[in-house]
Formats: structure tokens, sequence, C-alpha cells
């Protein structure tokens, strides 16, 4: 119904109510900054991805031809214009140190972090998420955030759908490694 | 594997309920729709859209003109077929001619002045690469 009102109000604003476009912007905002977000790591620069990529999605609204949902069209123009910032500004990352992953199964991870509050659950995972290459922790937006089918990931990509399952089995397992690694180090095992 | 059976990891779901996602700052729609009403959309040209007629018209319009002299401005008493044999006999003849001159005297330089324009080329070539390829990504973008 939501993807409907998206094609209603594309062709309100095709048809010269420009206005129709306050609710575009206002229903994809968050979802597009929090995409550009992941990528670039600077609420700044995120800012500016996502104001440009919006009024670049306003200026070519006419090549959407609703094959897709607006919300996929406008996520790849943000994906893209942030990965293009990534590329030209090296940002760096800190990848999981490998000799501090303990040995536990998923299980008795996921055992470990039943027994925390929310507020800590919360600060390991979001902290698992920002080790994660920008375009994987953008990729766990959509795909468990959002819940972003993989066909509608790999269009916003760019990426194949089988190189998305791939690199959501990745991340799956580097997250896990991760929070083991935040666990063992903040002796909460 | 069909995408339907690639299922979220329920524990990660679960983590990650609670994350929403970020906002932008309070004013980010009303900067967008400043930015969106000072310069409408777009339209395309009138040209733009309708270019594909207009080649096919404008094609179509040189095929007769070349198949039936009669009709064209150049009035020669050809019958039909054969003004486009006589002109593309006479064009391709020429053509041919000069590419052979061209070309002999080409082979007859020194060998340095054939190094010349070959390093000059593949050096144009490469600038070329460069700022096609650069476009491209911005492009994408």
């Amino acid at each position: 119904m939501k993807d409907q009102d998206d094609i209603y109000h594309v062709q309100q604003i095709l048809a010269g109510k420009t206005a129709s476009f306050a609710y575009l912007v206002d229903r994809h905002k968050d979802m597009a900054f929090t995409i550009a977000l992941k990528i670039v790591r600077n609420r700044e620069d995120a800012e500016e991805i996502t104001q440009d990529s919006f009024v670049k999605a306003y200026q070519s609204l006419r090549s959407f031809k609703g094959e897709s949902k607006f919300s996929t069209w406008l996520y790849r123009i943000v994906y893209n214009a942030a990965i293009s910032h990534t590329r030209r500004h090296k940002h760096e990352f800190t990848a999981i140190d490998e000799n501090l992953i303990g040995n536990m199964t998923e299980d008795e991870i996921v055992e470990n972090l039943d027994q925390l509050d929310r507020e800590e659950q919360s600060k390991l995972i979001t902290s698992a998420v920002d080790h994660l290459p920008p375009d994987e922790s953008a990729l766990v937006s959509l795909f468990y955030m959002q819940e972003t089918s993989v066909e509608d990931i790999s269009r916003i990509t760019g990426l194949s759908v089988s190189n998305v399952k791939v690199k959501l089995h990745r991340i799956r397992k580097k997250l896990y490694d991760a929070m083991q690694q935040k666990m063992v180090k903040a002796q909460l095992v | 594997m069909t995408p339907k059976e690639m299922q979220p990891d329920e524990a990660i779901k679960r983590l990650l309920k609670f994350s929403k996602p970020e906002s932008p700052s309070a004013d980010f729609t009303a900067r967008i729709m400043e930015q969106v009403l000072a310069e409408p959309a777009s339209e395309k040209s009138w040209l733009a859209r309708n270019q594909w007629v207009l080649f096919i018209a404008t094609s179509a319009v040189f095929l007769l003109l070349f198949y039936f002299p009669i009709w064209s401005l150049f009035g020669y008493e050809f019958t039909p077929g054969k003004f486009f044999m006589y002109y593309a006999g006479k064009y391709v003849t020429t053509a041919a001619l000069w590419l052979g001159e061209a070309l002999s005297r080409f082979a007859g330089m020194g060998k340095m002045w054939y190094l010349i324009p070959v390093s000059v080329a593949i050096l144009l070539l490469a600038v070329f690469d460069q700022a096609f390829s650069r476009r491209a990504r911005f492009r994408t973008a």
C-alpha cells in the first residue's frame, strides 16, 4: 500500500505538483540517511550525500519507470553516492582481532547475550556492526532493519543475488565473531 | 536456493530490533524542498522526446529520395534504385582512392614518422580512457 502511495506521489510530481516530493522525502529520509551514515560514518557527510541524492532523484524522476519500488531506486542512488564518497575519502575501520575471538558456538554466544540487559545488547550489536566494512554495514541495515529482500538489495547495491547471499552469510559470521570478541574484552563471559 | 529461502538470523534480528534508523537534522525536508522548488524538474524537450520518430522519418525521406530520384530535388532521370547505386559507386570509389593514396604516402615515410603519431595516439587513447572512466564513475555516483 505504501509503495502504491509512492507511485501516486511520483505521478503527482511529474504532473507538476512539486510539493508532493516532501511526502517522499519524509517517508524515506531516515533509511536513506542511515544507509549513507553506515557507509561514510560521518553525520555531516551522510546528510550532504542524502540531500544530494534526493535532489538527484527529483531531477531524474522521469527515468523512474516503476519497475522496482521507489525506495529501491532511491536507495540505489544514495548507496552509489556514499560508496563513491568513501572511495574519494579513504575511511579506516578496525577489523576484528582474530586473536581475541574465542571458541564459543553461536548458541553459546546467544545464551550469553540473553543474560545482558537491553542496553548492553544494543551497544554490543551496534559496535559489532560498526566494525564491518562500510558496504557490509549498509547491507545489515537494509536486510535486518529495513527487512529489504535479497533481490531488492541486489538492485540497490548492483551485486548479484548470489553475491548478496554470500555477503550476508559472511556478515552474520563476522557479527557473531565481533560480539564474542567484545564480550571477551569486556569480560562479560 | 531461491531468494525467499534466505532468512535473517533471528538472534541478530532480535538484537537490531531496537536499533531505529538514524534521522537527519530537523530541517532536512525543508532544505530539500527549498532546493527542489528553486529548480523545477527539467522537462525533456520536444526534440528529445521525439528523437526516434524524427530519426525514422528523416531516414525514410532520404531512402525515398535515393530510391525514387524522380521525386528528388536532383532531377536525375534514373530508374528506381539506379540513383543510389550510382552515388554509392561514385563515393566508395573516391573514398577507396583517397585511402589508397594516403596509405601509400604513409608507407613512404621513415620509421620516426610512424612511431611519433602512434605514440601520440596511444597517449591520447590513455587520456581518453582515464577521462571516460572517471566520467562513468561520476555518473554512477
